[in-house]
């Protein structure tokens, strides 16, 4: 691995969850996954619901993000998400919880607006256990 | 002069609110606490995405969003109260502000808290909104939610413009009702130095379209954090000064109640002392 370096800084409206000199992160954005290294060019871009990986030396980091953005500059890298765990932080009990409640309601199909909603509600519980490493 | 009996009741009962209120006191100050650093840790992420919003206007690209552009229609107003009473002048102050607002620019108003809502449909004010929320922490899906269907009213000029009247939590003892503009957007902070073009993936249109409501989202949630760390503040103070009160008071009955006591004891030596006397006269 490479001894570049830049910091990375997880933040969202509640807390600043993450903030650490890395190697690289790889996140899901919405077009897909992608990974930053030092010197990548200056970038702007909407993240999706998803995991993300950082690797700071030969150490892995682990945490599930709901959407927000990512903002690469010269010298860091700034995620702006509306919530997001660390991998250590994330309650298994609560997500698996979560998942069920959106796999019910998904069953139920009732309005359109309330099946979008379960939709992601899912897709965040889904992501949270994956994260946590109890696939769901 | 009253009884020493009654006197002495009333000390106790009035001691007895004094250990209510100093508890009261105490609790408002740790809720206080907690309110006051939420209101700081959620400053960085506002302020970021003012900084993304910023930096795109002034890149000279082409984008545009209704959220950017002023309105036809009525303004709107979020107001912020606190659900319950007790904490001194706090309610009275932001519904007095907001009342003064929405009368120099009539609108309708979307109400966030019990008290806001009494005192808004008891004037027969147009409310077009009504949340209350659980009495502390609240969240940025509050926020949120309460946000949502105002973009779709601004989008479709049923409302014109949109403010959010609050209370601003300046420091522990300076908190002030403040109004601000959340539509259409304006005037947003500047990004310190130039950090050159930037690549905006999938384009800076849709990175636009995603960051405005955030940004209103986050807005108005440290607006909610400040309001409850307002509201826990004027709270604190109300509930020390009625602890100081109970103490003034007790001092007062205890001295009235001695002077009681001396006049009863005074009465009764006399008693004594005539008594003897006649006995031998």
């Amino acid at each position: 691995m490479s001894d570049k370096t830049f910091v990375l800084t997880v933040v969202t409206p509640e807390r600043r969850v993450f903030q650490e000199t890395v190697n690289m992160v790889i996140v899901h954005t919405v077009d897909g996954e992608m990974g930053v290294l030092p010197g990548h060019i200056p970038l702007i871009a909407p993240l999706a619901i998803g995991p993300m990986r950082i690797k700071t030396g030969d150490d892995e980091h682990k945490a599930a993000i709901n959407g927000g953005f990512i903002e690469v500059t010269a010298e860091q890298v700034i995620i702006l998400s509306e919530s997001a765990e660390m991998a250590e932080e994330i309650d298994v009990v609560r997500a698996e919880a979560a998942r069920q409640r959106a796999l019910a309601r998904l069953g139920k199909k009732q309005a359109d607006i309330d099946y979008a909603r379960a939709q992601s509600a899912l897709q965040r519980a889904i992501v949270r256990l994956k994260v946590a490493g109890r696939e769901g | 002069m009253a009884n020493t009996r009654d006197i002495k009741r009333r000390i106790s009962s009035v001691n007895s609110i004094g250990h209510i209120t100093k508890a009261m006191e105490m609790v408002a100050g740790a809720k206080l606490r907690r309110a006051q650093a939420n209101v700081i840790a959620s400053r960085p992420y506002t302020l970021h995405l003012a900084q993304l919003i910023s930096r795109l206007q002034k890149s000279g690209l082409e984008i545009s969003d209704p959220l950017l552009e002023s309105g036809t229609g009525p303004a709107a107003y979020i107001v912020l109260a606190g659900e319950r009473g007790l904490s001194g002048a706090y309610n009275a102050n932001i519904l007095r502000f907001a009342q003064e607002t929405v009368r120099n620019n009539p609108g309708p108003v979307i109400v966030v808290g019990r008290k806001a809502k009494d005192y808004f449909s008891k004037g027969g004010q147009k409310i077009i909104g009504e949340y209350s929320l659980r009495y502390e922490d609240p969240t940025y899906v509050d926020a949120a939610n309460i946000v949502k269907p105002l973009l779709e009213n601004y989008r479709d000029d049923i409302i014109g413009s949109l403010h959010l009247i609050y209370t601003e939590f300046v420091s522990v003892l300076n908190h002030k009702p403040a109004a601000v503009q959340l539509l259409p957007i304006t005037g947003l902070v500047d990004s310190e130095e130039d950090t050159g073009p930037y690549l905006y993936e999938p384009s800076p249109q849709e990175v636009l379209e995603r960051l405005l409501p955030r940004y209103l989202y986050s807005v108005v949630y440290q607006g909610l954090l400040e309001a409850k760390a307002s509201e826990f503040g004027a709270q604190r103070t109300a509930m020390k000064s009625a602890t100081d009160n109970a103490n003034e008071m007790i001092e007062h009955l205890t001295l009235s109640y001695n002077r009681a006591r001396q006049t009863a004891i005074t009465q009764e030596i006399l008693e004594v002392v005539n008594g003897a006397q006649a006995l031998e006269g």
